[in-house]
């Protein structure tokens, strides 16, 4: 995309108002004049955005762009914010897809809530780049469903070539996978382990907690003991650290789970301990329970279209989101695939083919995934104050023919179609 | 089930299943009355599109299709003004039927895992016609499939076209065999490496390759030194050395062995050879192995088919490309780009689509549209999912176009059929209309 510095294109651009300009400004970049999908309040034929230090600063048929500004020229392409995906494996499982790069499930217990997916991001996935020519800027990288619980999940933004300490978003809740149903029994059950049904993967859980409740209470009585009554503190343990700090409040749980049965399940044991869940992930007969989903405020993120791969996914139907939607639950549509992420628009599109409307499409991908990892107040839509994480496209995002034209990131081009992107997309070109 | 039978079944239901048992075929169906589709955007494929074209369908065969073609007074007339009309869609490559949930082993019956040489598996053995993944598919225009084997053999067994009517296989089979379906690169080796079995190297499988199409060649050769033994015995002119083993009339009769039989109208280019590859020297040792022996080669996959396009081109190799989604996420995928069709094409091969899928196979569109937008012609990728395929699988003169005289596979959409916004209204097949509600409707309207 063409790119221009404003300096002398104020004239030509009719965008620099004067008097605004002297403001104390940092970096500034301009989108100027196309179709904006702003996702909280509805689109904006040729519109514009002031971005400023890496944050949305003015949106608007017109902005007020300073001297110097860089100016996107996106006229006739349409913006919309940065894709959000709740449900990433990149960096986890990365390309290719060889045992050596697979450090997703440490399949030695079947709670493993002290191990963290940000202990093994390989920085140098191919899959990064492919991702962000797909515009998304936000994911969550979650360990793998092989146990019950899988260990802590990391939410980044996707900066190339920065430290992983750079990537991750700051500010964002500690989040908590764990899994139900078929992989965590099938992986312990072919081991003649525990657990081998679905009673034995939530004992596994309500054990798991129960302990954590049980570390929490020793802690706590340590702590509530005069100082010089206390003696030694309790033994620290990574594992239950983590699920007390889910019991406090302070981790997020996202369930991968499918059958309706399972959801029930995991209510029950949220309700035992009084723990909030975040989302449901993949839940593909979340549609059932579509009620009880929306009382419980939790949100689902799945699949547009993805069924049948084993039989926890044979009722597994593509108006899940479009039911889950109208019965006022908050549904995202998530990758959980280093090849989705790349279209997540083109999923959303094949979810409105299956009835979801075009407003709660555009959410789904972005507003409301970014509500199920607690940092929709920064990204998530084009709204002044939010970060300045942008997709251009050069058509409507749900037209199948449309192609992502530039990538930002804090206001940052990330990613440019016409800049020989298929080395940083890794061929995607 | 046809109708007489129906009518049999409801008058004695106890006698239903002698009924269908004593069967001993399928009674002929009877003839749908005529249907004419006014007034669409028709897709011929064969030529230009004609706006507000008709479509006559009658005795299951396209009778005519233009502009201004008189409604027959018996015909349904069903307006399809706004709409699309197309042949149905052609996906060249799937596991419909032989494979229904993929981590359920008992469910699945696509690759005959006990040798690496499989060429006697046909997937007409082994085709579940009531399953539920058909009636998925065809909710997106899928008319016909091909059903595939797996690709975990380097000779994995041999293809059939179907029709995705629904329907008992002697009525949905279009062609069998279609093609003997050879396997290259990673799955193959992968397999038998970890038993300690070749092939377990990319030599290994072409050796073993070769080897095998050898000794089907001797084996050809006996067969017709014993088929002229029989010839010279019968019309009285006996051999030169009389008296010898191999001279008596009539002679022994030769062991049969099923899995050289199954590749004989391989190497005598009567059926072609559909090689899996997708590294580039995958795709050069198929050419080289289909040169050494004389097969037709039909190319599968190809991630790296644009990189030797041209040479494709120059052989006239078809290629059935795809998944488009195909991605760098394994070693012999690292070069695979959304563009590849597109390349391919502009080159000048010939390409039809694959999903290679089972229970997603209804995706066949949405792969078709991004390769458009990743550079291929829309025209072409319509070909790609329709006449191409046909002409590939040797059935052009019944399918892929809306011309006279074809089987009348036809769609009718709300728009550009490869654009999710789109719907299917109708789905014809042979000229009948088949449903396109399948279970996954019945829970959505249960817990809507």
């Amino acid at each position: 995309m063409r790119r221009w510095a404003s300096g002398g294109l104020c004239a030509l651009l009719a965008l620099c108002a004067a008097g605004k300009t002297g403001a104390a400004l940092g970096e500034a970049v301009v989108i100027y004049g196309g179709t904006l999908l702003t996702v909280t309040h509805g689109e904006i034929p040729k519109g514009s955005i002031l971005i400023v230090d890496g944050k949305i600063r003015e949106i608007g048929p017109t902005v007020d762009a300073p001297p110097g500004a860089e100016v996107i020229l996106a006229e006739g392409k349409f913006v919309m914010p940065g894709i959000v995906d709740t449900h990433s494996h990149i960096g986890v499982y990365s390309w290719p897809d060889v045992e050596a790069n697979s450090d997703g499930n440490e399949m030695s217990d079947p709670n493993q809530a002290g191990v963290r997916a940000m202990d093994a991001v390989n920085l140098e996935d191919p899959a990064i780049g492919r991702a962000l020519a797909g515009g998304v800027t936000t994911i969550q990288i979650l360990p793998g469903s092989g146990n019950i619980i899988g260990g802590e999940t990391v939410t980044v933004k996707l900066r190339p070539g920065a430290t992983l300490d750079e990537m991750i978003f700051a500010g964002a809740p500690r989040g908590l996978k764990m899994a139900l149903g078929e992989n965590p029994k099938r992986s312990y059950g072919s081991l003649n382990k525990l657990p081998s049904t679905r009673m034995g993967n939530i004992y596994v859980l309500r054990n798991a907690f129960q302990q954590a409740k049980d570390y929490r209470a020793r802690w706590d009585a340590w702590q509530k003991r005069p100082a010089a009554d206390r003696g030694p503190a309790p033994d620290r343990d990574l594992k239950l650290e983590t699920l007390s700090d889910v019991l406090a409040g302070k981790v997020l749980p996202h369930v991968h789970c499918y059958r309706k049965d399972e959801m029930e399940a995991l209510f029950r044991v949220a309700d035992e301990f009084g723990f909030k869940i975040a989302s449901l992930q993949h839940a593909l007969e979340a549609y059932k329970v579509a009620d009880e989903i929306a009382r419980r405020r939790i949100g689902v993120a799945t699949f547009a279209h993805w069924w049948g791969y084993k039989w926890e996914a044979k009722d597994g139907i593509p108006a899940n989101a479009a039911i889950l939607a109208d019965h006022g639950a908050r549904v995202a549509i998530h990758s959980d695939s280093a090849d989705l992420i790349q279209r997540l628009y083109e999923e959303a599109a094949i979810a409105m083919h299956y009835g979801l409307g075009r407003e709660e499409a555009l959410r789904s991908i972005t507003l409301n995934p970014a509500w199920m990892l607690g940092v929709d107040d920064r990204i998530g839509s084009l709204d002044v104050g939010k970060d300045a994480d942008i997709a251009i496209f050069s058509k409507d995002p749900f037209d199948i023919y449309t192609r992502v034209e530039m990538t930002l990131v804090d206001g940052k081009v990330v990613y440019d179609r016409s800049r020989g992107a298929a080395a940083a997309a890794g061929g995607a070109r | 089930m046809s109708r007489s039978r129906l009518a049999i079944a409801l008058t004695a239901p106890a006698c239903l299943l002698l009924i269908l048992a004593a069967s001993p075929a399928p009674a002929p169906q009877p003839a749908a009355s005529p249907v004419a589709l006014v007034g669409g955007r028709v897709f011929p494929v064969s030529g230009p599109p004609i706006e507000g074209g008709t479509v006559l369908i009658r005795d299951g065969r396209i009778e005519a299709v233009g502009k201004g073609i008189p409604v027959p007074a018996d015909a349904r007339k069903i307006d399809a003004s706004g709409q699309w009309v197309l042949p149905g869609l052609i996906d060249s490559r799937t596991h419909l039927g032989i494979w229904e949930v993929d981590l359920d082993e008992m469910s699945r019956d696509e690759d005959e895992r006990s040798d690496p040489v499989t060429p006697q598996a046909r997937v007409i053995d082994a085709f579940y016609d009531e399953s539920e993944n058909i009636r998925v598919t065809r909710q997106t225009g899928v008319a016909a499939a091909l059903v595939a084997p797996g690709d975990g053999n380097l000779i994995n067994g041999q293809s059939a076209l179907v029709d995705l009517s629904g329907g008992d296989l002697d009525r949905v089979l279009l062609k069998f065999p279609v093609a003997m379906h050879f396997s290259l690169g990673e799955p193959p080796k992968a397999r038998y490496a970890a038993r300690n079995q070749t092939p377990s190297t990319r030599m290994g499988s072409a050796a073993l390759i070769r080897s095998t199409l050898i000794q089907a060649r001797e084996y050809l050769a006996k067969r017709d030194v014993y088929d002229r033994r029989v010839l010279e015995c019968e019309t009285g002119r006996p051999g030169r050395s009389k008296g010898r083993k191999e001279e008596r009339c009539p002679p022994d009769v030769p062991a049969r062995d099923l899995r050289m039989e199954a590749l004989l109208p391989v190497l005598k280019g009567e059926v072609p050879a559909i090689f899996r590859a997708q590294r580039m020297d995958d795709i050069l040792t198929a050419v080289r192995l289909a040169e050494e022996f004389h097969l037709r080669l039909i190319l599968s996959h190809a991630a790296e088919g644009y990189k030797v396009a041209d040479l494709l081109d120059s052989r006239k190799i078809p290629v059935i490309v795809g998944p488009i989604t195909t991605q760098p996420d394994r070693i012999e995928t690292a070069g695979a780009l959304y563009e590849n069709a597109a390349r391919l094409h502009d080159a000048g091969v010939k390409i039809a689509i694959q999903t290679g899928q089972t229970s997603d196979a209804r995706v066949l569109p949405w792969e078709a549209g991004l390769a458009v937008a990743y550079g291929l012609p829309w025209d072409a990728a319509l070909r790609a999912v329709t006449l191409s395929p046909a002409e590939i699988f040797g059935v052009a003169d019944r399918l892929g176009s809306l011309d006279r005289g074809k089987q009348a596979n036809v769609i009718v959409t709300t728009g550009d059929p490869f654009q999710p916004l789109s719907h299917v209204r109708h789905l014809f097949i042979r000229g009948r209309e088949v449903p396109l509600r399948c279970r996954q409707d019945d829970l959505a309207e249960k817990y809507w």
